[in-house]
């Protein structure tokens, strides 16, 4: 800006130099013209007179008609300039300064009085002349030259032209005391051009235009102007006041001071020392004004760019920085290292300690994948011949889904040497179906019993420690028969003295036995006799035309060892017959028992005589043993439905049957002694199976399909249900304790009830493979058996203390394999020897062995 | 929640604390307190896919790629599934809590964003813009998933069976769309490095040639790592596989690889990656080319860096040197460093003298010996110039084995001093590898072999052609030409086997796996059985003459057995009545009876036994027998197999096998004794003649 406003004044000067009067410094001629050319109209407006609120043209004429349309641009010229000069203005006028000159002024009145000027009055003038009209004037006229011929550089250090320009105080050169002059502010003159008076005074009495001005001749006026440049005096015409006022030379140093663009006042400094007035700040320290030296690292070249220079290039030389990073086309060196840098640069990663790491980790447990199984021989690129699948085996893989193939995808092949194998066709399947395992998989952990299965069969004692137990078989008793096949042997039972030894066989005999040498000693065709003694019952085979036999299905020697005699069940019959074993003691008390019972009996209880009838069957025979009185089938009891089982009690007196189809009767006492018969219950309660007496409380047990029910006999009720369990209940016996109870089911279980401790099993057994037949306690050893469909007799140890806490022990000690099988049936009734630990097993195959300890 | 003493039980919350001080059982909840609905049961520890997806707001692409690199994988619940939810993917939530706070989810929503930017500026045309934005492509690291998912050395080494296999697949696949060639040089580098190390570290326990491809065990820190090296031959691509998937699987292992590698080669003192493989770029190339390249710089790495001669001097002069010299050693002055150093240097000079002495004969086991006895006369310093060269003899003949367990030391003495030369058509890469493991030398075919082919030294050349090239008539005949299987085999059964098998154009004896236990698998094939006789010492002929007579015996035994299965007590009974008769037979046969009898009594014991087990108990017994006679079943048809195989073969003139002629004859035998035997009036069988 400065520039261009140089250009411009030096322009001005090249172009106004001619159109500039020569004559224009009256009081100084040596003052160089050129530097006075340069102040020309134009520059002093565009520099100088910001605050001059109004002037006319360059021509210097008063041409008040046309300086309206100049006003606007003025107005902007004067904006423009505003913003540069406010320097000037702020230190001209500010009030501060004012009170300082006056200060100042008023000094150097007091230092010195005398003014030797040319114009003495020129304090006095210069008071008369109004500011704005002075400076006005100043433009009229057309850059007033400087009445001093100091140059302005000079000026204010010189003290004369100080001396007289400190006369003045400074105060408004508007000041009217009288109020004479023309009030009318800032309006365009020519409003008043119509009029006789240019305005109003303070007083609101109206300036009358004074005469000359209005019908002013100009001519005489550039005369009188002429003369009084000639003069020495500068006469400006004040148009507002209509009137003629001479500028002092004060004035015009100020003119002049002003064009040239230096303070006003000669002596005003501008660059005045800094005066706090409110605070103590030493300006030495604050350094704000201080004249100091510049220290010398503020003219060297600077260290730290220097040093971030450094830093670059050795970065670049590094590598770390690019060109493009300097050149700023990257702007961060990460996203470059980051593409060039090998992703994952490794590292130690496991630096130990992981173990602690480990028990701090959280979150559900890892479940490892399993690892592939390893390849096996028949992966082999030669695997032996064996392992080489044959043609069906072929076949049958194609037609199996690949998963449930032996090796999968992958077909066992013989190549003749490593370079015949080629590329394995899915390896790359079988690596995508395991990835697809490895994250698509449910993963559970399942804990794998990895135990030797021979650690789950329990340690049994030693067999040999528990003996005696029936071992091997000693003797077979030979059922004699007729035809092929020898008739099944479907009980056995043994003389309470151990002698003797009674069989029934499918054939209807009950046969009698010496038990230590095998010899049949009787036989009785019982199913002929119940035939007789029961018409009804009677069925003739129509093939044959010959008469049905009903098997024997029970045989029950008489516990009492003076009783000599047995009760065989056939058909719907129970049949007593007398052994004619007994001795020379005991032929009396068997025939007074069997009294009753020859005669017929007599059944009191009218339901029971419903259901039962006493048959007398004696016949005559001849006894075994010489003291016996009679010997043969005694009597026959009849009932309305087939028999199943019969026992005695362990007396020998009473004895129950069991008929399970017959409903309310199924299950009859009989007291042979009376020849007596009670039907106990009225209603039926299942399907009895079996039933027996307890050894010595009034308890009978009877066994249902799937229950076991214990009932009081003198009380009338039941005592107890067991629950065995089991679907089907085949058979039923009492330790002579009569605490311990054990069951045979059809569907393989053998039970075993301790009746102090529940109503539920205290052990199940499941060993057999086929259905039980018979289960039985030995009277005197601790002995167990039962006997299956599948041949097997199983002999176990079953020791029951008489301490209540102690569980009996029951250990199986042997298996005895004797019998063969004969339409799917096995073993179908075991007996224990009364008195030796024996057992007498009757089989399906017509064989009745006896095994004893050995 | 901090402040809790470790050891102390945990505190219960206020309402909880109310009643447990009481010592009441009672839960909360009964007081009155309502479970919370999904507080507990699988709603409270397992979470559906979908639900995943919504929870962790990504798609099922990025969630499968996060599940794979986190190893995030769906888990069955224990108990019973609701009715309408079985069938569903269940993940843990604590695992999809721990993705929904995994970086590398970010990342990827990071790149999505950035992708979107990029094809923005793609399809706006402007090159430039996208080219200067991919600069600034999201970028993620895996290592600390490595680091979470194992925390410990071992849990990544008990796990890089599936990383090495599909690295090894992925070295061997074409480069496709969907394989990109980086990763193909990525898996051959890798695979090489593992090999390289493998070999080195000589931890490989087994190898095999399968259909499938050849499949190898290390052992390493105790843990057996197996994988598979597909034959290098073009694989073949199927369609239908999802490749991304095992790209991102590739992804993670490379990583994994990357830094178990790291830790092993640090343990053997070598920097990882080698220094020459990442600066020579040698990732290019055959796979076995670049395996023998990391071998090369592995082994040279190894012997800079352990410093093998300098170092075992000073360790003898601190431990073995005398008094004196320790003491000064105490108290080190400058000047003392400076003359130690001068020995050591002269003790180097010496070494070298040595070397040039015992230049070729360190390939016996003989020679160390030698070198040991000699040990005791000599001081202290040459023991220790000794044991230098016993060193540096084998590290120039194996590499160096300072830091080789015992396994490794024995495995490294089966093919000691042994040099096999690798023809043109053998597949280099595993055979190097195993050779190298088990202690040969190894030179090949081609280019920067250390060996060439007409070299003495060389005990073994491996071919695989039908006939020797006529070329070959040329070479020194100290050679034995041998099919490569010789060396797995030998490798496997740890003994050298005769070659005689193994010879050039010869049918090869199978070649058998070496992971199956032939004792648990019950059945042990025929090469099995004859590689144990000879490693017992027994000659070839006499072994087959007895394996034939084995099995005819076997034979009749199994036919008495059945016997005896068949006819009960009652035989038995005869028999002992027999032997009482029978005066004249020999305590031995009365003892063998006893036994018969005690084992006959125990098994009646067992049945006896089994009966008393409980329910529980008898099915899973019936389960486990059940599975046993399944594996029984197996052995049996392999075994019948291999019979009829053998009696198809070996037919005579009569077509007669000569198990049935032994059979035969055997028969004929007996029958002529018994004949002898009646014509004195007795009978052998006494029961069949009261029968008849």
């Amino acid at each position: 800006m400065a520039k261009s406003k140089k250009k411009n004044i030096a322009d001005a000067a090249s172009s106004d130099e001619e159109s500039t009067p020569p004559d224009v410094s009256p009081v100084d001629e040596s003052a160089s013209e050129g530097d006075v050319a340069e102040e020309d109209d134009e520059d002093s407006q565009s520099v100088y007179d910001s605050d001059v609120p109004y002037y006319e043209n360059e021509d210097g004429s008063d041409d008040d008609d046309d300086g309206d349309d100049d006003d606007g641009d003025d107005d902007d010229d004067d904006d423009d300039d505003d913003d540069d000069d406010d320097d000037f203005e702020d230190q001209g006028s500010s009030d501060e300064d004012d009170d300082l000159l006056e200060k100042q002024q008023e000094a150097e009145e007091s230092d010195d009085d005398d003014m030797d000027l040319g114009g003495k009055d020129i304090a006095k003038e210069y008071e008369a002349v109004p500011r704005k009209f002075a400076s006005t004037a100043g433009k009229r006229t057309v850059g007033g030259r400087a009445i001093v011929n100091q140059d302005t550089d000079a000026a204010p250090n010189n003290p004369e032209t100080a001396k007289w320009m400190h006369t003045d105080d400074l105060s408004s050169d508007d000041e009217d005391d009288d109020g004479a002059m023309n009030r009318i502010g800032r309006v365009p003159l020519h409003w008043y051009d119509e009029y006789d008076h240019i305005g109003y005074d303070a007083h609101g009495k109206k300036v009358i235009k004074s005469a000359s001005l209005e019908g002013g001749d100009r001519v005489d006026q550039a005369l009188a102007n002429a003369d009084n440049m000639r003069n020495g005096r500068f006469v400006v015409t004040d148009l507002l006041n209509d009137r003629n006022v001479e500028l002092s030379a004060r004035q015009l140093e100020l003119i002049r001071r002003i064009q040239s663009g230096a303070y006003a006042h000669p002596e005003f400094d501008g660059n005045e020392d800094y005066i706090d007035y409110f605070s103590g700040v030493d300006p030495e320290i604050s350094g704000i004004n201080s004249n100091r030296y510049l220290p010398k690292s503020k003219f060297q070249p600077s260290k730290w760019e220097k040093l971030q220079v450094e830093k670059l290039l050795h970065n670049l030389e590094k590598g770390q920085i690019n060109m493009d990073f300097l050149t700023g086309k990257v702007r961060d060196m990460n996203d470059v290292h980051k593409k060039h840098q090998d992703k994952d640069k490794p590292f130690m990663l496991w630096t130990g300690g992981e173990e602690d790491e480990l028990n701090m980790k959280k979150g559900p447990q890892h479940i490892a994948a399993p690892k592939l199984p390893p390849p096996g021989h028949a992966e082999s690129y030669i695997p032996p011949d064996e392992y080489l699948p044959t043609e069906e085996e072929l076949k049958e893989w194609e037609e199996m889904d690949p998963k449930d193939r032996p090796h999968g995808m992958f077909v066992p092949k013989k190549f003749r040497n490593l370079r015949s194998v080629g590329a394995y066709e899915h390896s790359v399947r079988e690596a995508f179906e395991r990835c697809l395992d490895l994250y698509l998989c449910p993963r559970i952990m399942k804990r794998r019993l990895n135990i030797d299965p021979e650690s789950l069969v329990p340690k049994l004692p030693k067999a040999s420690d528990l003996r005696p137990f029936p071992t091997a078989k000693c003797v077979e008793y030979k059922t004699p028969f007729d035809g092929e096949v020898a008739p099944m042997i479907r009980c056995v039972s043994s003389s309470p003295d151990g002698l003797f030894m009674a069989s029934g066989a499918t054939d209807g005999y009950v046969r009698l036995w010496e038990v230590s040498t095998g010899r049949l000693l009787q036989s009785w065709n019982v199913s002929k006799l119940s035939d007789e003694f029961d018409p009804e019952n009677k069925t003739t085979d129509e093939a044959s035309g010959e008469p049905t036999t009903h098997a024997v299905v029970a045989v029950e020697w008489n516990p009492n060892r003076s009783h000599h005699c047995l009760l065989a069940v056939v058909g719907k019959c129970a049949v007593i017959i007398a052994t004619g074993t007994e001795g020379r003691q005991d032929a009396e008390i068997t025939e007074a028992l069997l009294t009753l019972a020859k005669q017929g009996g007599e059944v009191s209880s009218t339901k029971a005589s419903k259901a039962v009838q006493w048959v007398k069957a004696y016949e005559k025979e001849t006894p075994i043993s010489s003291f016996a009185a009679m010997s043969g089938p005694v009597c026959v009891l009849r009932t309305k439905s087939s028999m199943a089982k019969a026992r005695w009690h362990v007396k020998g007196d009473y004895f129950v049957t069991v008929s399970p189809k017959a409903g309310a009767a199924a299950v009859l006492i009989h007291q042979l002694s009376k020849g007596n018969s009670q039907q106990p219950f009225s209603k039926a309660k299942g399907e009895a199976q079996a039933a027996c007496f307890h050894p010595n409380k009034p308890f009978l047990f009877v066994a249902s399909q799937q229950h076991v029910r214990v009932y009081h006999l003198v009380k009338q009720a039941m005592v107890k249900r067991l629950i065995s369990g089991c679907r089907w209940i085949s058979s039923l016996d009492v330790h002579p304790s009569g605490d311990h109870l054990i069951v045979g089911s059809l569907d393989r279980r053998v039970v075993w009830f301790d009746l102090d401790l529940s109503h539920t099993p205290y052990k199940t057994l499941k060993y057999h493979e086929r259905a039980l037949r018979d289960v039985a306690y030995h009277t005197r050893y601790p002995l167990t058996a039962s006997a299956s469909d599948d041949g097997a007799v199983h002999v176990f140890h079953s020791m029951v203390y008489s301490d209540l806490m102690r569980n009996p022990l029951i250990v199986p000690v042997k298996i005895l394999k004797g019998h063969g099988l004969r339409n799917k049936y096995g073993v179908l009734n075991v007996s224990f020897h009364p008195t030796q630990p024996w057992i007498f097993t009757a089989g399906a195959d017509g064989r009745i062995f006896l095994y004893q300890d050995i | 929640m901090g402040n809790r003493v470790k050891g102390r039980p945990k505190q219960k919350s206020i309402k909880a604390a109310s009643h447990s001080k009481m010592g009441s059982k009672r839960k909360l909840s009964r007081m009155g307190k309502k479970q919370k609905a999904n507080n507990s049961g699988l709603e409270a520890t397992f979470i559906g896919r979908s639900k995943c997806l919504k929870m962790l707001q990504v798609t099922i692409k990025d969630f499968r790629r996060l599940c794979i690199l986190k190893g995030i994988y769906p888990r069955e619940p224990r108990g019973r599934v609701p009715g309408k939810k079985k069938g569903q993917t269940f993940y843990h939530i604590k695992d999809i809590r721990a993705i929904a706070h995994e970086p590398i989810l970010e990342k990827f929503r990071e790149f999505r964003s950035f992708m979107k930017k990029i094809r923005r500026a793609a399809g706006r045309n402007e090159r430039d813009e996208a080219a200067r934005k991919n600069a600034v492509c999201p970028t993620y690291t895996l290592h600390h998933l490595v680091r979470e998912r194992y925390p410990r050395f071992e849990d990544a080494l008990s796990d890089l069976d599936d990383a090495l296999t599909l690295t090894y697949l992925f070295a061997a696949l074409p480069t496709t769309t969907a394989i990109k060639a980086k990763m193909g040089s990525k898996a051959k580098a890798i695979a090489a490095a593992w090999g390289a190390y493998c070999s080195t570290a000589g931890c490989i326990t087994k190898s095999f040639i399968s259909v499938k491809g050849v499949y190898l065990e290390a052992n390493i820190r105790g843990i057996p790592i197996r994988w598979v090296v597909p034959h290098s031959f073009t694989q073949f691509l199927p369609e239908d596989v999802d490749y991304r998937v095992m790209a991102t699987f590739f992804e993670f292992y490379e990583t994994l690889l990357h830094f178990v590698l790291f830790k092993l080669y640090n343990d053997l003192g070598v920097r990882y990656p080698l220094p020459e493989i990442e600066a020579g770029g040698e990732v290019k190339g055959s796979t076995s080319f670049i395996l023998s390249a990391n071998l090369r710089s592995l082994g040279n790495a190894m012997n800079s860096s352990t410093g093998a001669i300098t170092k075992v001097v000073t360790d003898t002069l601190e431990g073995d040197q005398a008094a004196a010299i320790k003491g000064s050693i105490k108290h080190k002055s400058k000047e003392e460093k400076r003359k130690e150093r001068e020995l050591i240097n002269t003790v180097g000079a010496a070494l070298d003298n040595i070397k040039e002495d015992e230049n070729g004969s360190m390939d016996d086991d003989e020679d160390e010996e030698e070198d040991e006895a000699e040990v005791d006369v000599a001081g202290p310093l040459k023991a220790a110039l000794e044991t230098l060269a016993e060193d540096e003899a084998r590290a120039m003949t194996r590499g160096d084995e300072s830091n080789l367990d015992d396994d490794a030391l024995k495995r490294r003495r089966l093919f000691a001093g042994l040099t096999f030369f690798l023809s043109r058509e053998v597949p280099r890469g595993y055979l190097e590898l195993v050779a190298l493991a088990y202690g040969a030398k190894v030179g090949w075919e081609g280019p920067n072999s250390s060996i060439s082919a007409n070299d003495p030294s060389i005990t073994h050349h491996i071919v695989d052609r039908p006939t020797l090239l006529s070329s070959y008539s040329s070479l020194p005949k100290s050679r034995e030409f041998v099919q490569p299987q010789w060396i797995l085999d030998c490798a496997n059964f740890m003994f050298l086997l005769p070659i005689a098998k193994y010879g050039v154009g010869v049918l090869l004896p199978p070649h058998l796996s070496p992971w199956v236990d032939n004792e648990e698998e019950g059945y042990k094939p025929a090469y099995a059985e004859e590689i144990e006789r000879l490693k017992n010492g027994e000659p070839i002929e006499m072994i087959q003459e007895e394996a034939e007579k084995s099995d005819t015996e076997e034979m009749f035994g199994d036919k008495e057995a059945i016997d005896d299965g068949k006819k009960d007590n009652e035989k038995e009974e005869e028999e002992e009545a027999e032997e009482e008769e029978s005066d004249d037979d020999n305590q031995a046969k009365k003892k063998e009876s006893a036994e018969r009898r005690r084992k006959k009594e125990e098994k009646e014991a067992h049945e006896l036994a089994k009966s008393m087990m409980s329910r529980k108990a008898a099915h899973l017994y019936g389960r486990m027998q059940h599975g046993i006679a399944q594996k029984q079943a197996k052995v049996e048809a392999l075994s019948t197999r291999r019979r009829e195989i053998e009696h198809s073969k070996e037919k005579d003139e009569t077509g007669k096998t000569p198990l049935k002629q032994k059979v035969e004859r055997l028969k004929k035998e007996r029958k002529r004794i018994e004949d002898e035997y009646s014509n004195t009036g007795g009978s052998m069988k006494k029961s069949k003649k009261r029968r008849a």
